[in-house]
């Protein structure tokens, strides 16, 4: 795994929970703030992301404020940790 | 005593469906007039072995937005947002009222914000909702999503509909088991008879039962349909000697009730008035009707809507297809209308959608209306054999027939009776 299919993958996720958001437009630089998530569909997409990568991050720690490479960044440290 | 009613009068100006017998108003009223059943195969993924495998449910063809929905207009593209993660009940809610919406030309005429109103018929819609999300919740509670505690909420509906359409005035959740669908009726004609809005749109959104409940109602022996596995379209057989218990029925329906008087100022057509209504418990928690209670107010109604018992010409009946549901409403219509029996034409329109519980109402309310817009009356297909020979039930095929004044029943568990009296627009 590397953070290529994890960026991939929290796409796949964003544009499930924003389905009118074309998955080519998400710049990597951007926050999903930026993208029009609400802090519900933020933490949706959270969610959704850690269920298929299999991890449990306490949410306290997903709070910060990440653009969308940081948190691919940050989702593959955790998967890597518990592997 | 009835309370003193005054106030403006109520009218139908909008109408919105999608059921396993038609999605959308013209094709639900021509299913009625051929006598189309809904009922086919019921396959619970979860309990293969459910005995009863016969159901009235909305296919996935039921889950897109018609064709000839305006591009572009602001409330179909708020309908559209985020449309394909919602559930089957909620889509095809918002499918009934868009039709509802437009039928009503509020695309064109619009209306103040705040003098529209919203009436969600129906409690715990969403069980199904809960029932599948059980396993793994038990599994990894930390993927619960924080979405899915706002749309297991009834009032999800009222939050939902109200942003798509733009609606400010009073907006709520209204529970009454199979009665639901009346009891909204009857909440936003009074609303709007007393002067909070001019308008309201009324909804049942389709009961998405879980296994769990369906279970329950067969153990009850209030669910039907076991012998008929071979022949689904057989088994919703309301008044007819083989009729052993409901058939789960699947729609969602929409009414938009304004005042008579803004709908004649907006220049709309008025399909229908309602001229009565009533509602009245029987002081009883189980599952069993009371012929008084349904007499009652079969009564009021008529009274309240200053009609004589000669006048009435038609009654959409709650016709469960239960044994004890039945043969109730029939005493209580004998005990009101007495030799009159022979005379008033008797219908269940769940012969073909089956019983879709919540919204029972609002769907057997657009039957009665479209029956009386469309001057026929739709048959009861699977009447082979009357329980009592004493009334006048349509036969197999539609009667040509004009009402200008009918009765909707609906009775739900817990001793929830209601009536309304329709007349011709």
């Amino acid at each position: 795994m590397n953070k290529e299919y994890v960026l991939e993958l929290l796409k796949g996720c964003i544009t499930e929970t924003l389905d009118d958001l074309d998955i080519n437009s998400i710049r990597h630089d951007q926050y999903l703030k930026d993208l029009g998530a609400n802090s519900l569909d933020r933490m949706d997409i959270i969610l959704t992301v850690m269920e298929k990568l299999e991890i449990k991050v306490p949410l306290v720690e997903m709070a910060q404020t990440r653009s969308i490479h940081d948190l691919a960044e940050f989702l593959l440290q955790k998967k890597v940790a518990v592997q | 005593m009835n309370p003193v009613i005054g106030g403006d009068r109520v009218a139908v100006t909008g109408m919105g469906i999608v059921s396993s017998i038609g999605c959308g108003i013209e094709d639900f009223t021509q299913s009625l007039k051929q006598g189309n059943s809904g009922v086919g195969k019921l396959l619970l993924p979860a309990l293969p072995d459910f005995p009863v495998q016969v159901g009235a449910l909305l296919d996935e063809s039921s889950l897109n937005f018609t064709s000839d929905e305006p591009e572009g207009s602001s409330h179909v593209s708020r309908a559209k947002k985020g449309f394909n993660r919602l559930s089957k009940s909620m889509k095809t809610t918002i499918i009934a009222a868009l039709e509802a919406w437009r039928m009503a030309e509020l695309q064109q005429k619009e209306m103040e914000p705040r003098r529209i109103g919203l009436i969600v018929a129906g409690s715990n819609l969403t069980t199904a909702m809960l029932y599948d999300n059980t396993d793994k919740f038990r599994q990894s509670p930390e993927y619960t999503s924080p979405s899915f505690v706002l749309q297991q909420m009834d009032t999800h509906y009222v939050g939902v509909l109200s942003e798509i359409f733009g609606i400010q005035g009073e907006g709520f959740t209204v529970g009454g088991a199979s009665a639901s669908g009346n009891i909204a009726i009857i909440q936003a004609e009074r609303l709007i008879r007393h002067g909070y809005v001019d308008a309201c749109l009324v909804v049942g959104p389709m009961a998405d039962l879980s296994p769990m409940e369906l279970y329950g109602y067969l153990n009850m022996g209030a669910l039907g349909g076991s012998s008929f596995a071979e022949n689904p379209a057989a088994a919703s057989r309301p008044f007819d000697h083989l009729h052993e218990g409901f058939i789960y029925g699947q729609a969602s329906g929409c009414l938009l009730l304004e005042s008579r008087k803004h709908a004649e100022k907006r220049g709309v057509t008025l399909w229908a008035e309602i001229a009565g209504t009533a509602s009245q418990l029987d002081g009883n928690r189980s599952s069993d009707p009371s012929t008084d209670g349904e007499a009652h107010v079969m009564e009021r109604c008529m009274q309240q809507a200053h009609k004589s018992i000669k006048e009435i010409q038609y009654i959409n009946t709650h016709g469960t297809s239960t044994p004890l549901g039945d043969r109730t409403e029939l005493a209580a219509i004998r005990q009101v209308f007495q030799e009159e029996t022979s005379r008033i034409w008797l219908n269940s329109t769940k012969c073909m959608t089956g019983h879709c519980l919540y919204s029972a109402g609002i769907i057997e309310a657009i039957a009665t209306v479209q029956q009386m817009v469309q001057g026929f009356l739709h048959p009861n297909i699977n009447l082979d054999q009357p329980i009592d020979e004493r009334f006048r039930f349509t036969g197999k095929v539609a009667e040509r027939y004009q009402v200008e004044d009918a009765l909707s029943n609906s009775f739900g568990f817990g001793g929830v009776n209601s009536s309304i009296l329709f007349t011709r627009g």
